[in-house]
């Protein structure tokens, strides 16, 4: 029963899916299709046009299993080997440093401005 | 016929045969999707078996990645209530993030020689694959290679995020979650999780917004490129 749940609701997520890339193809936004089906499926949610029942058991599926809907898409690799060998392979340590640099930056902007506020508010509790 | 069912099947039982093998062995190098990748090639590499005729089964797994991409909605309003207070620091973060990771990956791409296909390829690495995959084929791109790039940016952050954020003394799990969700995407998001649901929920919005920001931007930063 629960699976059938499951399929149900994953071919009403393929529905929202397609419907973005429709969308994408007649408007020729520069977004993904799927982005727009996402942002179009969380505004639907938050208006309470959709009750979050009809999607939860889909989607903790698909997002579960996540992980294994991206590897006959990294075996694609095998198509590119010859990218890697000599200096090609410079453009993962590039993937890596530039990884690097957005995580610590990222982090470390977001915990000193987090401070800073709860210092203000601190100050603006004494003066009060 | 066989061949599709027999890549279908494959692929998802030998990725939760890697998946028993992660639990009993946690290193980052061990991660399913790093082993199952590895043994899929080197099978296809030693049957002499091509690409295309793998993915007469394995399209049937991929095609879920789109209705995967919409499934994201669903955590992200569920959250909603705990996320909105700082929903103007999260999206700016992420917009800050995506830049830097847009125009470092870049330009250490260009200082290192690598060709425009490479590049295109490697810009989208911080968003969640589908997407990058997206992004890369807009931008005239490898699909497949930004994939690779994109299990680099990945499996990296989770290996050195500990460490940093040690290093740099942060501790709030807002800034834990900014900081995987941003640079590191679902499998920064699942180590997010480890450290606690609220650094789940935060990492899993900052990469759904770095994911809307990339696909902004990455069209008008990849056209400096020429």
């Amino acid at each position: 029963m629960l699976y059938v749940k499951i399929a149900i609701q994953v071919v009403l997520l393929f529905g929202i899916s397609m419907f973005g890339m429709y969308i994408q193809k007649v408007s020729h936004f520069q977004v993904p299709g799927s982005m727009i089906g996402m942002i179009l499926l969380f505004c639907l949610l938050r208006a309470g046009w959709m009750k979050p029942e009809w999607v939860r058991e889909g989607s903790s599926f698909l997002l579960r299993n996540l992980t294994l809907l991206f590897v006959p898409g990294t075996v694609g690799l095998i198509q590119y080997l010859h990218l890697f060998e000599g200096k090609g392979i410079l453009s993962a340590a590039a993937a890596f440093l530039s990884t690097f640099l957005v995580m610590s930056l990222t982090a470390w902007v977001t915990e000193k401005s987090l401070k800073r506020k709860a210092a203000k508010s601190r100050r603006e509790g004494l003066e009060s | 016929m066989i061949m599709a069912v027999l890549s279908f099947a494959g692929t998802i039982l030998l990725f939760n045969g890697m998946k028993k093998v992660h639990t009993y062995l946690p290193t980052p190098l061990l991660l399913p999707i790093v082993t199952s990748t590895a043994i899929l090639i080197m099978v296809l590499l030693l049957t002499g078996t091509a690409y295309q005729a793998y993915m007469e089964g394995g399209t049937f797994i991929s095609m879920l990645l789109g209705p995967a991409v919409v499934a994201l909605a669903f955590p992200l309003h569920d959250q909603w209530d705990r996320l909105k207070k700082h929903i103007l620091l999260l999206a700016g973060a992420s917009f800050a993030g995506t830049l830097i990771g847009l125009f470092s990956g870049m330009y250490m791409a260009i200082l290192f020689g690598m060709d425009s296909e490479i590049i295109r390829s490697l810009m989208p690495k911080s968003v969640t694959a589908p997407i990058a995959m997206d992004i890369a084929s807009m931008i005239h791109g490898i699909p497949a290679l930004a994939a690779v790039y994109v299990m680099v940016a990945g499996i990296s952050g989770s290996m050195f995020g500990p460490f940093l954020m040690r290093k740099l003394f942060i501790r709030n799990p807002i800034a834990v979650g900014i900081g995987y969700g941003a640079a590191s995407h679902g499998v920064g998001t699942a180590r997010a999780l480890e450290y606690g649901e609220q650094e789940g929920a935060v990492s899993s919005a900052a990469m759904t917004f770095s994911a809307i920001f990339a696909s902004l931007l990455c069209p008008h930063i990849a056209a400096l490129l020429l």
